[in-house]
């Protein structure tokens, strides 16, 4: 059965063409291309220079020293870092939406799968669990308890199933006890989930970072937003996002309410509302 | 509704602080750097004792003015196969030169460079020796009483931690070792930690 879809469809050209994007994004960012690394640092995947979420914990013991060479080490990954929060804070969560390859590997091979055996997430709120695993990604190490850097890393995970069909190092990779978990992480929160988008929305920090300046910025940028006046309740956007960033709130007739914490403009609440409630610009 | 989100945040929160805090030992990341002085290991591995296959993960960065070629070994375990595989993109379109592993040996290692290296170590058949030769447990306790090294055919690797040089102050054999080819140096050392089961936590990573 496909989705109801607005014949005028009022979306973008980057919102229309998504998917293509997506796939460009796969084939520069992850394995046996994995293009950006390679031409930049001559790696493979997002480990070293590029790694965007270890240099901003702090380890007990540390000292100031060593934090800041961190950031050094990982200097393209700190300025990937900057570049997603600043584009984020004034025009959305792009980078989620059209770029990230590894959110967009799991959404893309998500639909593949058919509807009966994915599992559906949404009862569960997201951002008090992505937030409780922020939290515990930043204090566990800093009270010396251990981390949850690398042990648990999409960004390791994902270029790394790619990469396995190609390369023996990156096969080894999940032939251990944290490849396991990894491995089944990415199947049971991204192939394997509603939308794709479970991994994401729950455990990734680099997400987590993004939708706060996505919250906080929401007053001066653009976002995807709903108009209250033409939303008829009617609820068909709200099994379309993949976030499960749409809720039905009110007293009586309900109308579609988006949640800044985990909306990218991804436009596929846009596509399907039939009364163009929905639209991507700034506040009115 | 908030009571509600404070609950499962702090559930979330307890959850992924027993998941940090909960460490699996059949693999271990070191990250050091080689000097031409010899190197330093940001910290040792740190493994389970009696597994059959272990996964190391070294990275490691060259420090001028250091360039040559670099032999990798483990050292201390010779009841255990070993395998070394460097980590490079599979279809090779950077611009960037990359060192060449061949045979345990990293060619033509530059400064700046940086290495990335999985090493599996698996236990051997029992009874096989190191040449592949297969020995019983009294052969090779006659052995081991009149000579040096032989494959033990004993469980346990932390018995292997012999004589030879381990990095300062830590008294122990098993090692990744890096050497220059040329002059026989080593270059950086990281040292194999083995914990009993159920022991005291270490950051691997």
């Amino acid at each position: 059965m496909t989705k109801p879809t607005n014949p005028k469809d009022p979306r973008g050209f980057f919102q229309r063409h998504r998917t293509l994007i997506l796939i460009v994004s796969l084939l520069l960012f992850l394995p046996p291309l994995a293009l950006i690394f390679q031409v930049s640092t001559g790696d493979g995947d997002f480990c070293g220079p590029w790694c965007p979420r270890m240099f901003f914990t702090w380890r007990e013991g540390m000292s100031l020293s060593a934090f800041l060479m961190g950031f050094a080490r990982s200097f393209l990954g700190v300025l990937l870092l900057l570049a997603i929060l600043g584009a984020t804070f004034f025009l959305g969560r792009w980078w989620c939406s059209h770029l990230c390859p590894v959110g967009g590997a799991t959404e893309l091979g998500s639909r593949l799968v058919p509807r009966w055996l994915k599992i559906n997430y949404s009862a569960v709120p997201a951002p008090p669990v992505r937030y409780g695993y922020l939290a515990a990604y930043l204090i566990a190490p800093a009270v010396g308890l251990g981390s949850l850097c690398c042990t648990y890393c999409n960004f390791a995970a994902v270029p790394r199933f790619f990469g396995a069909l190609y390369n023996p190092a990156d096969l080894v990779y999940f032939f251990r006890i944290y490849g396991i978990i990894n491995l089944l992480l990415l199947f049971l929160l991204g192939f394997l989930a509603r939308g794709g988008r479970a991994y994401c929305n729950f455990l990734c920090p680099v997400g987590a970072l993004d939708a706060l300046a996505n919250r906080i910025g929401g007053r001066w940028g653009k976002r995807i937003r709903i108009d209250t006046h033409k939303c008829t309740g009617c609820g068909a956007c709200k099994p379309a996002c993949p976030t499960w960033a749409i809720t039905m709130e009110g007293k009586g007739h309900k109308k579609a309410v988006i949640d800044p914490h985990s909306c990218m403009p991804c436009g596929e609440c846009e596509r399907v509302c039939q009364e163009g409630a929905v639209r991507y610009g700034k506040k009115s | 509704m908030r009571v509600k989100t404070v609950v499962i945040f702090l559930g979330a929160l307890a959850f992924f602080l027993v998941a940090a805090s909960t460490r699996f030992y059949d693999s271990a990341h070191s990250m050091g750097l080689i000097k031409a002085d010899g190197g330093r290991a940001r910290h040792p591995i740190v493994l389970d004792q009696g597994r059959d296959r272990y996964t190391l993960i070294a990275t490691a960065t060259v420090i001028p003015p250091y360039r040559g070629d670099v032999r990798v070994a483990v050292e201390g375990m010779p009841e255990m196969d070993v395998e070394i595989i460097n980590n490079v993109p599979a279809i090779d379109l950077s611009p960037h030169r990359q060192p060449q592993f061949r045979d345990n040996v990293l060619f033509g290692v530059q400064p700046r460079d940086r290495i990335a290296l999985w090493v599996i170590l698996k236990r051997k058949a029992p009874g096989a020796a190191a040449t592949g030769q297969v020995v019983s447990d009294q052969q090779a306790r006659e052995a081991a009483s009149e000579c040096c090294p032989v494959a033990e055919p004993s469980p346990a690797p932390v018995a292997e931690a012999s004589q030879r040089p381990g990095p300062k102050g830590r008294g122990s054999a098993q090692m990744l070792a890096f050497y220059d080819v040329s002059s026989g140096k080593q270059v950086l050392g990281m040292p194999i930690t083995f914990r009993a089961k159920g022991g005291a936590h270490d950051e691997t990573h």
